[in-house]
Parts: C-alpha cells; structure tokens; sequence
C-alpha cells in the first residue's frame, strides 16, 4: 500500500519566520511546516511519499531568491536522506531570473538528484510559456524534467476584492493555473518541448470548466497545427493534482475530461492535513475506491528512484 | 413548447459602430447583430423568445457619464422597440449607465416603468468595483425593491485585460469566467445577495468558474468572518441564482454546474451572435448528460416564471 502526495509544501527553518513577517503563513502553519509533523500528518493517512516543494513568495526578490533556491533545496534534499522513501523534491527556481535558474537546474539536477522542478505560474506580468522562459524550457525539455507548477495571485489581481473576506487562493490561483496551462499551450512551448511532463496544481485551476472555450479555439489556423488531434487531446498528457478540490463538482469534471491514471493525489499541507484529504476525496462520490487507489498511486512513474524501493 | 434563450446580443446600428471601432465586436459579429438575421437564427434553433442585452460599452463610453448614459438609453429604447415590433420573439434586459449610481436609478424607473424592461443587466463589474461592491448598495436596494430578475455578463476586467500579450487568446477565454467567479463571491461575502432576497440573478456562462472552485468557496464560507452569513450554508445561498449554458453546453461543465447547484436554475442561453442557435441545442442535447426533464427545464420551465409577459 501506497499513496505518493504531490502536493507538499515545507521550507527550510531560517526561513519561517519571514514567510511569517510577509504574511505568507500563520502561527499556527509555521509551527507545523517542519519534518516532524509533517510526518505525522503522513503517517495519520497512510502517506507513504510526500514531494516537497517550498513555498516561494514574490517578496523574496533578487540574490535574496536565488539563495532562497539553493537552501531549500539542499534543506530538501537533506530530507530525502534523512527519512528514505518518505519525501521527494520538486526544486525551486529563482525565477524569473533565467541565469540563475539554469544554474539551479543543474545543481539541482546533477548533484542534489531531485524528482523535479517547482515552477509558479507566473512571475510578475509574465506566465509560463512567455518568450524570456524559453532557455528555462528548453533545458528542462533536455533534461525530460517533471514540473510541478503551482499558483499564486499575480500581481494585477492581488486582493481586488477588497470589500469581502476572501483569499487569493480562492478564485485567483484557480484562474492563474489556467493562464499558465494555455499560454504553454497555445504559445507553443509544449509543441516544441514534448519531452517535459507537467503537474498542474488543484486540478487543474479552471481550466476543465473552461474546456469547451478552448475547444473553439483548436481550429483557429495558427492553433490548429500545435495541436492536431485538438485540446482536449493536449489537455490529456498533463498531470493535475487534487489539492482543494475535493468535492464532486470539480472532481467529475476532472474525471470526465482526463485520463484517470493523470490525476494524482495532493494535499496543499500545512494548508490541509492528509487525512482530510484522503475522506474528502472518498466523500466526493466522484470515484470508486479501485479508482481511489489508482490516484493514490498515480505519480509513482514520474518518480522513477522510488520506484526501487 | 417554448424555447427562451436569456443570453442574446443586440445593439443599435450606431453601438455597433462605436463597438467595432473599439474592436469589441467583429465585423462577421456586427453583421449579424439585428432584427432580421437573429430572427431567422432562433427559428432555425427553435427558439421562441430571446430576452435581448447589449454588449457592455467600450471603455471611453463606460467612463464618461455622458456617453454611458446615452450608451444605456438608445439602445434600451432599440432593444423596446424591437419588443414592440416582433410581438413574443424579443424581450429585454435594460442596461445600466452603471457605475453613474444616480443615472443608473433613474435608468432603472424608465426602463422597468416606460419601457417595460423583463429585467436589468450588469455587468460584473464596473471599473475596479464588481457587484455587491458597497457603492452600488444603493442601485441593489431598489432592484430588490422592485423584484427584479437581473441578468450578468462578465467583460474584461481592468485588473486583467489580455494579460497573456504573446498569445492571441480573447479575455472571453480566461479571463470572463473569472469575473462572473468575483462577482458571485462579492455578492454573497459581502451578504448583497442575502439583504436582497427578492432578486432573482442570471449568472452567465455556467456561473463562469464558481462550480470547478466550489470547495475554496466552501472553505472561505466556514472562516469565522463570514459564517454568519450563511445560516443556510453557502450553497443554500448559490441555488437561489440562476445560470445559463451560453458557452457552456459541455458535459463537463453541466455535470459539474449540477453537482453544486443542481440543474433547476439552469437557463438557456446562446450568446448570439457569438453561437447559433441550433448549435448550442444540438450541443446540449448530445451531452449525454441531460434528462428530458431537465432538458425541458432549461429549454423554458426554469426561467418562464421570471418572464411574466411570455407566459402563454
């Protein structure tokens, strides 16, 4: 028995107290984004992997980011040793500063051995599949990396509902995944990039219930030859975890557009525990416990060393 | 059996213009944006009545008083006219000079009083303020007041026009889901929905990406701030609104729309000139997904009871 968690979030410890000071965490997530209770959230629910990827705020800019990079993924990377078979690295990147992220890459690829990469959807006004990411792709491409992406509120949207009780993650992150998902797509990086395989975050941001606008789109005659057998046979080859979207309305949706064995199971920890994943997942109705299963174990060929194991 | 399809583009000749020199429109879109082709458009889809709306001014228009407010006025007296002229085919949503709070209020009493508007259009938001925003309290007291049926249209918001500068991806893509999303979180957090109970809202385009972000709505309602504001529990407050199919006649959006909010708010629409009409039926029906019933629901049953003149 297994289930593989794509979807976790830890920091190495210098860095907590200014993920606090910027408001990226509480009190309370910055007492339990450590090892230690992240592994016992692990054990509450049967998680036997967890890939960890840090979370990087826009308030931490410049050579200050670039360190940032570095440390968390060593600190990672300390922890894949320390707990075998319990946690992988997704690595973080300093972007949108190209130089230093193909420096990343290949620190992180060639001697911290890493599971994959953590690309934000956007940086500043510029999303993934933007012309100044093409070096960042195109190596990763070589490198057949797996990216785990994840959102955040870009910029023009931070807070714009100013009157409400409502957090950026709630309607912007969804919206973002999606700019992200078809700029790559329909600016042609995935078409000259066949070789990278891409986690979206939180099934997919928006994009399934957008589905039938991209749909329309496919035959356009600058689109048309990016994708040949239309988006949805695009949309298919990308991974999505299930991260905040545990109800039957985004979950059926997911299931009725993607292959199953491209859903893989995520919690978005400290944010959400794993056990209230794991029965959030089943509650949904959206999928049978044979398929439950399947999710839990989707991830395991995108992690090849684990595989061993 | 009737066919009413609530999401239906009309606007004066000189609209038109003023839209296609903004490149809000197309030329091909322009073309058929009148009496004669939409006619022959619904008799092709079977579609009885569509309740006509404007598409939302260019910005230089909304942003001056003066032409928002002449912007509103011609072409809700075009959109009665065509009312008068093809009795049972047309009705009407009266725009708003919006966000002009006083010309809105006065549009509002000569609309729903002289021009017998079947309802009030909005847009989701106007500017930097999206519906149920405090400055527009005044514009929702006397909707309530007068119970009206509101219909909404997303538009690109300020915040984000063609955010995506190296891809030729129109903000109707992306970008008007995410609109419709704000306002119907601003309505309800903001409790606008619950002070104004008499209101009945059309929420285009499927509700525009709230059923996919249901669970973070779900998780928002429960932070103490805002528990209080639904003893119900939001999703008592997301089925007293309605929605519509235009550009959501998939079955994944439909399996979703209907996992949150069942299909018995769910309305017709085609967004004319954007769709056909025939094509938007022929989509719905080959779903798969959809009962006789709820196909008979959304065809008429759901929305004829807000559409007192067409009754019969």
């Amino acid at each position: 028995m297994s289930r593989i968690d794509v979807h976790h979030h830890l920091v190495a410890p210098q860095y907590i107290q200014e993920l606090r000071d910027l408001g990226t965490l509480t009190p309370h997530l910055a007492s339990i984004m450590n090892e230690k209770d992240a592994i016992a959230d692990m054990d509450k629910a049967g998680v036997s992997l967890a890939v960890n990827s840090a979370t990087l705020p826009e308030g931490i800019e410049g050579a200050a980011r670039v360190k940032f990079a570095r440390e968390n993924n060593e600190y990672m990377t300390r922890l894949v040793g320390d707990y075998p078979g319990r946690f992988g690295t997704f690595a973080s990147l300093p972007l949108p500063d190209v130089d230093a992220t193909l420096k990343e890459i290949a620190y992180a690829y060639d001697v911290l051995k890493v599971d994959g990469v953590h690309l934000i959807t956007s940086y500043g006004d510029h999303w993934l599949g933007d012309k100044v990411f093409a070096p960042v792709f195109d190596e990763l491409n070589r490198r057949k990396a797996v990216i785990y992406t994840h959102p955040h509120g870009p910029c023009c949207t931070q807070n714009i509902l100013k009157d409400i009780d409502i957090r950026d993650s709630s309607i912007e992150y969804g919206t973002d995944t999606t700019r992200a998902l078809v700029n790559l797509l329909f600016g042609g990086t995935l078409h000259r990039c066949p070789d990278i395989k891409i986690i979206f975050s939180h099934g997919g941001g928006t994009m399934p219930f957008l589905v039938e606008r991209f749909i329309r789109m496919e035959k356009i005659a600058r689109y048309a030859p990016l994708m040949p057998n239309g988006f949805v046979a695009e949309a298919r080859k990308f991974f999505y975890d299930t991260a905040q979207v545990l109800h039957g309305s985004p979950l059926l949706a997911l299931k009725h557009l993607i292959p199953l064995q491209q859903i893989c199971y995520g919690t978005d920890y400290p944010w959400r525990y794993s056990d209230e994943c794991v029965n959030g997942l089943i509650k949904s109705g959206a999928f049978t416990t044979e398929e439950l299963r399947a999710i839990d174990n989707n991830a395991a060929p995108l992690l090849p060393r684990f595989a061993a194991r | 059996m009737p066919r009413i399809d609530v999401h239906h583009h009309l606007a004066t000749p000189k609209s038109l213009v003023k839209l296609l020199d903004e490149k809000i429109i197309m030329q091909h879109d322009a073309d058929a944006m009148n009496a004669a082709q939409a006619i022959e458009d619904m008799d092709k889809g079977g579609v009885t009545t569509a309740i006509n709306s404007t598409p939302a001014p260019p910005r230089p228009t909304l942003e001056n008083r003066e032409l928002g407010v002449a912007y509103a006025r011609e072409n809700n007296e075009f959109l009665a006219r065509l009312v008068a002229d093809h009795p049972g085919r047309f009705g009407m949503f009266a725009m708003l000079p919006m966000p002009h709070i006083d010309d809105a209020l006065k549009e509002i009493e000569y609309a729903l009083d002289v021009l017998k508007a079947d309802g009030i259009y909005l847009m989701t938001s106007y500017i930097d303020h999206w519906l149920g925003d405090k400055i527009f309290a005044p514009v929702f007291e006397e909707l309530n007041r007068r119970k009206v049926l509101i219909y909404t249209h997303p538009h690109s918001p300020y915040c984000c026009t063609r955010p995506l500068k190296e891809i030729v991806m129109p903000d109707a893509m992306i970008e008007f889901g995410t609109d419709t999303t704000r306002a119907i979180a601003n309505m309800v957090f903001t409790g606008t929905a619950q002070r104004c109970p008499d209101l009945n809202m059309i929420w285009s385009h499927a509700g525009g990406t709230m059923p996919f972000l249901i669970y973070r709505f779900l998780k928002t309602a429960n932070i103490p701030a805002n528990q209080k504001l639904f003893p119900q529990g939001i999703v008592a407050e997301l089925k007293k609104f309605y929605y519509d199919t235009a550009q959501a006649s998939h079955e994944v959006l439909l399996t979703a729309l209907r996992q949150v909010v069942g299909l018995d708010h769910t309305v017709f629409g085609s967004d004319y000139p954007w769709s056909e009409s025939a094509n938007c039926i022929a989509e719905l029906k080959a779903t798969g997904v959809l009962s006789a019933e709820e196909m008979a629901g959304i065809e008429y049953k759901n929305i004829q009871p807000l559409l007192p003149r067409f009754q019969r």
